[in-house]
């Protein structure tokens, strides 16, 4: 095999004799640089396929016991009568309890404070999850897993519900209704549940763009951030979410007509960008970071020559986070003393030239990946997520654990939320070329040196608990 | 212009890239009428009903009023059969009560109006888009797309416009004629289906328009001179004009390795690709064998070797001498190919 570079004839090896691992080797001898044989990219184009059809193999998660009307109004009543401060109805796509991630630890933060606040807080979540609005259907139909105050009830009907939100309002409850999220549920009976509990204000959160589109990220074929394309456009056309885009976002749009809720969003960036692409009806809006940072006082030492610097990607090494272009950078690399590579997280990809460390952030430890980046030293930590992020817990880890970040400059709240603590803390890079020229020049050796490297601690909000306690306090 | 006709022309084998077709023409010119040209029969157990799809009406071969047409469909492979006939139906169409006939490939699909072609048609006889309208600057694009476009004719005629006055009707006449009598795949002697009679097209009519703008038949063949974007404000562009219509030429099998060739890298075709081929699986035709034409076979079955047809084509004493060559049996044509080694 023969390959024309610059009209000259080089001979290359016959691929077929050696393994991917080992051609990238003898390529990269000759001066080529990394590249994938094939092309990740149009693979995944090609795979993407529209939300509808992706949740055909969701299966029903449907736990414990149905409660039937009667036990529910009993137990609620009950638990009503102990938490004098009022109730919480809350919606989100998922069970917070035993599932991980940003807006399940958010919802355990906020719960937990309101319970410590004497209210009760009752969370309700589709039984048969989609990656979708679930299509219309009654109320005696629509089943909903719920948990009260932190601890499993069993499922649910929606009917049920309607019947228990009248009848504790009946007997003074005031309820307070907080939609996380609608993926998976019937917006249409959720609008239906909310009214019922005569809130003048409802509260839903803008956790990401799912408003907008049924892609929640606004991953144009589950590849690029489209930034909004108008609905029913061209590009819109040829998305795999746009066919659902159009019937998404007019059940979206009447659930807010209905319920003229007060929106909270985790960062000012995206907040703007949903009220700008949005156009959704609604009371007022009004940000609501779901963590702070506070710093010790204490920096992590500082990267000198005499050692490579520590380069780590922080969480899972999924495609839309940007694992690609880390990858990449790790296989270039290989061999080159200038740099040791780490991943950080609950997944070992088992790329050479790699170290991976678990870290595993829980409820009750939420510092566990900020700490594994002190502990393993990360000077440099790679954000380059694909998403319009909505807050960036994984920036803010990296930030807390001492590292300086290189960001994506369009990925939403990454890079505002870096830029605010400090202009050492972090470069933002718009294209995978420029992020691959800062390690190939070795640019981001004299960033490293010259960074802020401070170390901080991460408190986590309390979410809507922040927003409804402060107005209890004035009402 | 408000009487528009537009009309494909395919074998049940393309009927799901004729209805993609369809499906973008009525979306963004609802008020043309479009037509389907048949090259073919319903295979058994297939039932096309016209009032199920989005055309408004369907024309098959037999009725375009061509003199022995089973004789001059044998003479013919499934694309020049399907090229042939397009000459004798944009005749037909161009003197009924029409303002403009326009021909599309089916395997083309909108993306936005085709505004530019409705102004040119108000001062044109006839338009059509070039293969390239930019000088390629490297080898192999030189190869693949200038020299290929002076092998298969200058203009792609996936497209070709036609206005209905006299210089447009002169064309379409002289079309039809050529057509019916040299619409082959003979590059070698100057001939390649339709294609290479445009190439006369400008200097034989008067008011022959060419359409340079690079939103219009967008194809591999021209991609890396006008490269897919995809921008926020929801526009498609290929270079900096939008796209208007995009010629999924061949993307199930030499296509789509054109296209990453002229992609250089980036994927936004690709994502063009993913869609077309998404709309392909939701209109496919269930009932229609795989690869069916029932001009590609002999009475009993056996495919028609592509030796026979040129053989059948270029000797009228075998057109005179088997009045129905696709017949099989021992005095039929296939025999006497059989006995002459002729395979």
């Amino acid at each position: 095999m023969k390959k024309i570079v610059s009209n000259i004839f080089i001979p290359t090896p016959d691929p077929s004799a050696f393994s991917d691992e080992e051609l990238r080797r003898l390529w990269k001898a000759e001066g080529w640089a990394y590249q994938q044989w094939d092309n990740g990219l149009r693979e995944r184009i090609a795979a993407a396929v529209s939300p509808r059809e992706r949740g055909l193999c969701w299966a029903a998660m449907v736990q414990g016991e149905r409660l039937n009307r009667s036990d529910l109004i009993r137990t609620m009543k009950e638990t009503c009568a102990t938490g004098p401060s009022g109730m919480v109805l809350s919606f989100s796509h998922d069970n917070y309890i035993s599932t991980a991630g940003g807006v399940q630890n958010c919802i355990a933060d906020e719960q937990k404070a309101l319970c410590a606040a004497e209210w009760t807080y009752l969370h309700l979540y589709p039984a048969h999850p989609k990656p979708h609005l679930a299509d219309p259907m009654p109320a005696e139909d629509v089943v909903l897993g719920a948990s009260l105050n932190g601890r499993h009830l069993g499922h649910v009907y929606m009917h049920d519900l309607v019947a228990m939100t009248t009848e504790l309002v009946r007997t003074g409850v005031r309820i307070t209704p907080v939609v996380h999220h609608l993926l998976g549920h019937v917006p249409e009976r959720v609008a239906e549940l909310v009214l019922a509990t005569g809130a003048s204000q409802p509260i839903v959160w803008a956790h990401d763009l799912f408003a907008l589109c049924p892609s929640i990220h606004l991953l144009r074929n589950d590849t690029t951030f489209c930034g909004g394309a108008p609905c029913e456009s061209s590009v819109c056309g040829i998305c795999n979410a746009g066919s659902e885009r159009a019937e998404h976002m007019t059940r979206i749009r009447s659930f807010f007509r209905a319920t003229m809720p007060q929106v909270l969003a985790p960062s000012a960036t995206l907040l703007e960008f949903w009220i700008d692409h949005g156009q959704m009806p609604h009371a007022e809006a009004r940000v609501v970071p779901l963590c702070s940072l506070e710093f010790t006082g204490q920096s992590a030492p500082a990267w000198t020559a005499e050692r490579p610097l520590r380069v780590g990607y922080l969480g899972q090494p999924t495609y839309h986070k940007g694992w690609n272009a880390f990858e990449a950078l790790v296989r270039w690399h290989e061999g080159d003393p200038r740099y040791a590579f780490h991943i950080l997280g609950i997944a070992d990809p088992g790329v050479p030239n790699l170290t991976y460390r678990q870290a595993l952030v829980t409820p009750n430890n939420r510092m566990a990946m900020a700490d594994a980046v002190t502990d393993v030293g990360l000077d440099v930590a790679i954000n380059w997520s694909l998403c319009y992020e909505s807050f960036s817990f994984t920036a803010m880890e990296a930030i807390a654990g001492g590292a300086f970040v290189i960001a994506r400059r369009e990925a939403g709240n990454v890079w505002p939320l870096i830029s605010s603590i400090h202009p050492n803390r972090g470069r933002a890079v718009s294209r995978e070329t420029e992020l691959q020229a800062l390690f190939a020049s070795g640019d981001i050796l004299a960033l490293a040196a010259g960074a802020d490297r401070r170390l901080g601690r991460m408190v986590p909000g309390h979410a809507t608990g922040d927003v409804l306690m402060a107005e209890s306090l004035y009402a | 212009m408000r009487k528009i006709h537009c009309f494909t022309s395919i074998s049940y084998s393309y009927l799901d890239r004729a209805r993609v077709l369809a499906e973008t023409l009525r979306r963004f010119h609802p008020d043309w009428t479009l037509w389907l040209l048949m090259s073919d029969d319903e295979p058994e157990g297939f039932h096309f009903d016209l009032a199920s799809e989005k055309f408004d009406h369907i024309v098959n071969v037999k009725e375009l009023g061509i003199d022995n047409v089973r004789q001059w469909a044998f003479g013919h492979d499934v694309v020049e059969l399907c090229t042939a006939v397009k000459g004798p139906m944009m005749h037909r169409l161009i003197n009924d009560d029409v303002d403009a006939v326009i021909y599309i490939d089916p395997d083309i699909a909108l993306f936005a109006p085709l505004d530019h072609v409705l102004d040119m048609l108000t001062r044109h006889s006839v338009v059509l888009t070039p293969h390239v309208i930019q000088a390629e600057d490297r080898l192999d694009g030189i190869l693949d797309n200038e020299i290929c476009s002076l092998q298969h004719g200058v203009y792609n005629l996936g497209f070709v416009a036609v206005r209905s006055c006299s210089e447009g009707k002169k064309f379409a006449a002289w079309w039809r004629d050529r057509l019916l009598k040299f619409c082959i795949d003979d590059i070698p002697n100057g001939l390649f289906t339709d294609q290479r009679w445009c190439d006369l097209a400008p200097a034989l009519f008067a008011d022959v328009g060419v359409l340079r703008d690079p939103g219009y038949n967008a194809a591999s063949w021209n991609l890396g001179t006008r490269p897919i974007s995809l921008s926020s404000d929801g526009k498609i562009r290929a270079g900096q004009s939008v796209l208007r219509f995009f010629h999924f030429t061949k993307v199930n099998s030499v296509g789509e390795g054109m296209l990453a060739n002229y992609s250089y890298g980036h994927t936004e075709v690709f994502e063009l690709l993913r869609w077309y081929r998404e709309r392909l699986a939701a209109n496919t035709a269930p009932g229609v064998p795989k690869g069916w034409w029932v001009y590609g076979t002999y009475a009993d079955g056996t495919p028609i070797p592509r030796s026979h047809r040129l053989a059948f084509r270029q000797r009228k004493d075998l057109q005179d001498h088997f009045d129905d060559p696709f017949l099989s049996g021992p005095t039929s044509y296939q025999a006497w190919c059989a006995t002459e080694g002729l395979v």
